[in-house]
């Protein structure tokens, strides 16, 4: 085996890809050779260093794509991927951030007076869901941020897509 | 641990067919064998990664747009590899070359050992060795990177520069060449 071919492999050492009887071959003209000795170092610290690919990467690509097409993402995600997955937590899907923002605010302007006004007839003991639903309709601190989504206390934010929309659809109902 | 490797041309060519008659989850499928392998294309031009992100995932909504229009003369990921090489040189003409690096002097590179001490001067070497990646030539910086990060062989690294095999060959051995070069001179 002589320069040319180890450093070749030299890559491969690094990430410990070679067959042990190759492997054995190139550590043995390592030990003789110098400069391959000294190469075999700049590739191990460059390997050593080799940069990450950002978490959550692969997640923002198929968002740009599909928002591109106007489709969602199918399923499976990092079932093909084999490096990285340490995928970011998505937002809620379901619904575009500006629906949401939409939607908080239109249940803020229209749900509170007419929650307030349903608690005023409600019988001494409300169930416990009027009760769930008026304290999260109620709670203050929330506003929209830039990108539409909620900020601040949980209150609307942690309602699911579901419950919002049935929200919404009971207070147009009710308005 | 290094990705899978994803050169397989016949698995690519299937889901692009598939995805180009509007199967979603085949496109995803093959955004997710190669964004690895996109972005460090492009961080080897770009050599920001904020910058390599933006400019991968524009490549990606490029390649979508475009997907009716690949006909498989080339590989996919060849196909690829030149749209992202275009935005990235887009990216650049439009955020200004960087300077140089302006790198310290440093220490040579030490055999790498077992023992914490060793261990310890190889990350730190390490982080000096990869700041001298940027000053080499784009062809030798991407053979280098292709090689050594993403384990790509010399035809599959050519296929990524668009040249031949001996060509990335070549360009890998200048680059280490060179970046061993430049490591003595500091240290003299």
């Amino acid at each position: 085996m002589n320069c040319q071919d180890v450093n070749d492999l030299l890559p491969e050492l690094a990430l410990g890809d070679l067959r042990p009887e190759v492997r054995r071959d190139v550590e043995r003209h390592l030990a003789g050779c110098e400069a391959c000795s000294d190469t075999r170092a700049t590739v191990e610290a460059l390997h050593a260093s080799r940069p990450d690919v950002p978490a959550g990467l692969e997640a923002r690509i198929l968002d740009a794509v599909h928002a591109e097409l106007g489709t969602d993402v199918a399923s499976g995600a990092g079932e093909a991927a084999g490096g990285v997955l340490r995928l970011e937590p998505r937002r809620r899907r379901g619904l575009p951030s500006w629906a949401l923002g939409a939607a908080a605010l239109l249940a803020l302007a229209v749900g509170t007076p007419l929650m307030v006004s349903r608690m005023a007839e409600a019988p001494t003991v409300a169930d416990d869901e009027t009760l769930v639903m008026a304290e999260r309709t109620l709670t203050p601190s929330v506003w929209a941020s830039d990108d539409g989504l909620i900020a601040g206390e949980p209150a609307l934010d942690g309602l699911s897509d579901e419950e919002l929309l049935a929200l919404l659809e009971e207070l147009e109902a009710g308005a | 641990m290094m990705p899978a490797r994803r050169d397989d041309p016949e698995l690519d060519d299937t889901l692009v067919e598939r995805a180009q008659g509007g199967d979603a989850h085949a496109l995803d499928t093959l955004i997710r064998r190669h964004y690895e392998l996109a972005y460090r294309v492009a961080l080897g031009l770009v050599r920001d990664p904020d910058l390599a992100a933006d400019v991968v995932q524009d490549a990606f909504v490029k390649a979508t747009r475009g997907l009716d229009g690949y006909r498989g003369e080339s590989s996919f990921r060849g196909w690829l590899a030149t749209i992202v090489k275009n935005e990235g040189r887009s990216a650049l003409r439009s955020a200004g070359r960087r300077n140089e690096s302006d790198i310290d002097a440093v220490a040579p590179i030490a055999a790498p050992g077992s023992g914490a001490a060793e261990r310890t001067i190889l990350r730190d070497e390490a982080r000096r060795v990869r700041a001298h990646v940027d000053r080499l030539p784009e062809k030798q910086r991407l053979a280098v990177t292709l090689r050594i990060d993403q384990g790509l062989s010399f035809r599959e690294v050519g296929e990524m520069i668009g040249s031949s095999e001996g060509s990335a060959r070549v360009n890998y051995h200048h680059g280490i060449t060179k970046l061993r070069t430049w490591l003595t001179e500091e240290s003299a």
